[in-house]
């Protein structure tokens, strides 16, 4: 099996919980923003040294929940930190973006890190189309056709223009072109089984996280793994990522209580602006298409139904690693079984979790994890 | 009521029938292996431009032309038509076989010819790669990304048949060497348009055409197969008047008061 280490870089100093997104920024100081991002970058460097295969860090907008507008200036911090672990955006908020911009940091990314950048592409969560001012409506569309311009874009021989619906570009020809022959490896995320069939389109491996049942996670597994092979693909294990929020601590009870505290604030107060946001954009765009309309529904109950969950819960739920090192053995071995994932990406800097404990996991991780399930 | 009007001419010793319609600078728009359309983009071209639409020879049910051997043979039709018809210049704009038969009048008839927008051009399908399907609903599947868009074809079984039998004659979709060893010769300005749902003409021809031209550009139009005029009309028409209006400029997006 194959692991990621993930960093969200949470803004952990606030003392009153936002009740509206976005999120009012006054409380922000720019000295304890210095620092936070040096010691979250320490710590993603600190994965090569883990054993970890990629570390990985996504995009997100107007929230405390994450200090990371752009992954890829994390990106092209990690090429000058790290020398061999895969480095994974997870990924650019395609539709938001000038994808012909998200081509050339990418290729950027690819060849300053020698060939090591792993292209993740992901709508986004809901509410995210507020800050940029797209129209949700326009996700899909604009997702499907930025991807078909970056593939061209990172593999045309010649110049090139492109008259699309949503995009319109009179000449292409981006440097630096991928080091990656013919393009670095591509992830997307599904949440449903809609975006799953979409995903098994494209040359890409497939992404779950905050699995909220096994289950349906399986079926969102099966359906990716369906419109691959129906395009021509045959994804094995490798090809599937799980994410999973992750503390491994000496003893169960004391992972316990770390992940409840920290969950406990993630929940509570770091993801607590966006809901009214996410509750909006559902109800009254096409973000899920009107095919797919349960499919709204079901985002808003699993996060409520992770929200509301104790640690043993989410656990069996398939949702969170947690416990001790044989214990989060276990739990891989039951996702490796279950799921037919071949590759687990891990979330150790959950809300407020301290950064020792986070490093301790790591090195636990290192130490007595990954001896027991590299061979899976 | 046609759109066009439709003239007779006895050119090089033969009859070479054409299709006008508008006014302004003329714009010659050659047909695909299909056989003329009155499609929304030529009638867009012809709300700025005189349009003419040569009926290539044996097309249509049409007689035959004694002269014509060879795709070069046509292209020397067209030619003597330009200038004789067209104020001696013009510019081109071509579908499919028309695209081919484009090039050979651009390299063979180099002052005649101004700017030319060729639509998934025929005449450089590499061997393996495209090919049109002998099967009419199979073809219908690969020629149209928007089915709902084609027109109700009309045209008589034998009309359509012997469309299909000059593009034979013509040699079909092929790789015309000839015409690849002339293209770093040909310098007309050149806008390449390829539907990035086409499987017949596929996009190395047109990867070809941008290495080859001195002068060219490569649009790929989103969301249509081969038919681009039909599957996309107004994508079609807005870039291929704003290339033939700025010419080299036209890669740049003008402001709402650009210069004259």
């Amino acid at each position: 099996m194959h692991f990621s280490f993930f960093h969200l870089m949470p803004w952990t100093d606030l003392e009153e919980t936002p009740t509206q997104w976005p999120a009012r920024n006054a409380p922000f100081n720019g000295e304890r923003g210095t620092e936070f991002y040096e010691t979250y970058i320490d710590t993603m460097a600190k994965a090569e040294e883990c054993g970890f295969d990629w570390v990985g860090c996504n995009e997100h907008h107007f929230s405390p929940y994450s200090l990371m507008a752009n992954c890829n200036i994390i990106g092209g911090a990690l090429t000058q930190r790290t020398k061999s672990i895969k480095l994974a955006m997870l990924g650019n908020l395609l539709p938001l973006l000038n994808p012909v911009r998200v081509a050339e940091e990418y290729s950027m990314l690819d060849v300053m890190s020698g060939g090591r950048l792993v292209a993740g592409f992901v709508r986004g969560i809901p509410h995210e189309y507020i800050a940029y001012n797209v129209s949700p409506d326009e996700s899909r569309g604009r997702m499907r056709e930025a991807l078909n311009i970056i593939l061209k874009a990172w593999t045309e021989p010649e110049p090139f223009g492109w008259e699309g619906e949503h995009y319109q570009y009179r000449a292409i020809s981006i440097w630096p072109r991928p080091r990656q022959t013919p393009h670095p490896r591509m992830l997307m995320s599904a949440s449903n089984t809609e975006s799953a069939a979409f995903v098994g389109e494209f040359p890409a491996m497939v992404g779950l996280t905050l699995i909220a049942d096994l289950d349906v996670a399986r079926g969102i597994i099966d359906t990716y793994v369906e419109s691959a092979k129906a395009h021509g693909r045959d994804p094995g294990p490798s090809d599937i990522l799980i994410g999973q929020q992750t503390c491994i601590c000496e003893t169960d009870e004391e992972a316990h209580e770390h992940m409840a505290r920290a969950l406990e604030y993630f929940h509570g107060v770091l993801m607590r602006p966006q809901q009214d946001a996410q509750r909006i954009v559902i109800q009254k765009t096409r973000f899920f298409g009107e095919a797919n309309a349960n499919a709204g529904e079901y985002f808003v109950k699993r996060l409520q139904t992770l929200k509301e969950r104790s640690i043993k819960e989410q656990i069996e739920a398939g949702t969170i690693l947690c416990g001790s090192p044989q214990s989060v053995v276990k739990q891989i071995r039951r996702l490796r079984e279950r799921l037919g994932a071949g590759h687990i990406n891990m979330n150790m800097k959950l809300g407020t979790m301290p950064d020792k404990v986070v490093w301790k996991s790591m090195e636990l991780f290192r130490d007595k994890v990954l001896p027991e399930v590299a061979s899976l | 009521m046609s759109y066009f009007t439709e003239g007779a001419y006895t050119i090089n010793g033969g009859p070479l029938t054409v299709r006008t319609a508008g006014d302004g600078r003329p714009v010659v728009h050659l047909h695909s292996a299909g056989g003329p359309r009155t499609s929304q983009t030529v009638k867009q071209l012809a709300q700025a431009h005189a349009v003419h639409q040569p009926v290539c020879p044996g097309f249509e049910g049409t007689p035959r032309h004694p002269a014509l051997a060879a795709i070069t043979d046509y292209a020397d039709l067209v030619a003597e038509y330009i200038k004789n018809h067209c104020g001696g210049e013009c510019d081109i704009v071509a579908e499919s076989f028309g695209g081919w038969v484009a090039l050979w009048l651009a390299a063979r008839h180099p002052d005649i010819v101004g700017q030319m927008v060729l639509e998934a051009p025929a005449g450089l399908c590499p061997p393996g790669k495209g090919g049109l399907p002998a099967d009419p609903q199979e073809r219908f599947a690969k020629l149209y990304a928007h089915p709902e868009n084609a027109p109700q074809d009309n045209r008589p079984v034998e009309v359509l048949q012997g469309n299909g039998a000059v593009f034979m004659d013509f040699g079909g979709l092929v790789f015309d060497e000839a015409l690849a060893a002339k293209l770093p010769e040909i310098r007309a300005r050149t806008l390449v348009l390829m539907g990035t749902l086409d499987e017949i003409i596929p996009p190395e021809t047109g990867q070809l055409l941008k290495a080859k031209l001195p002068l060219s550009h490569l649009t790929y139009i989103w969301d249509a197969a081969h038919s681009l005029e039909i599957d996309q009309p107004e994508k079609v028409a807005a870039i291929a008047m704003d290339f033939l209006d700025r010419g080299e400029s036209f890669i740049v997006r003008p402001g709402k008061d650009a210069a004259e």
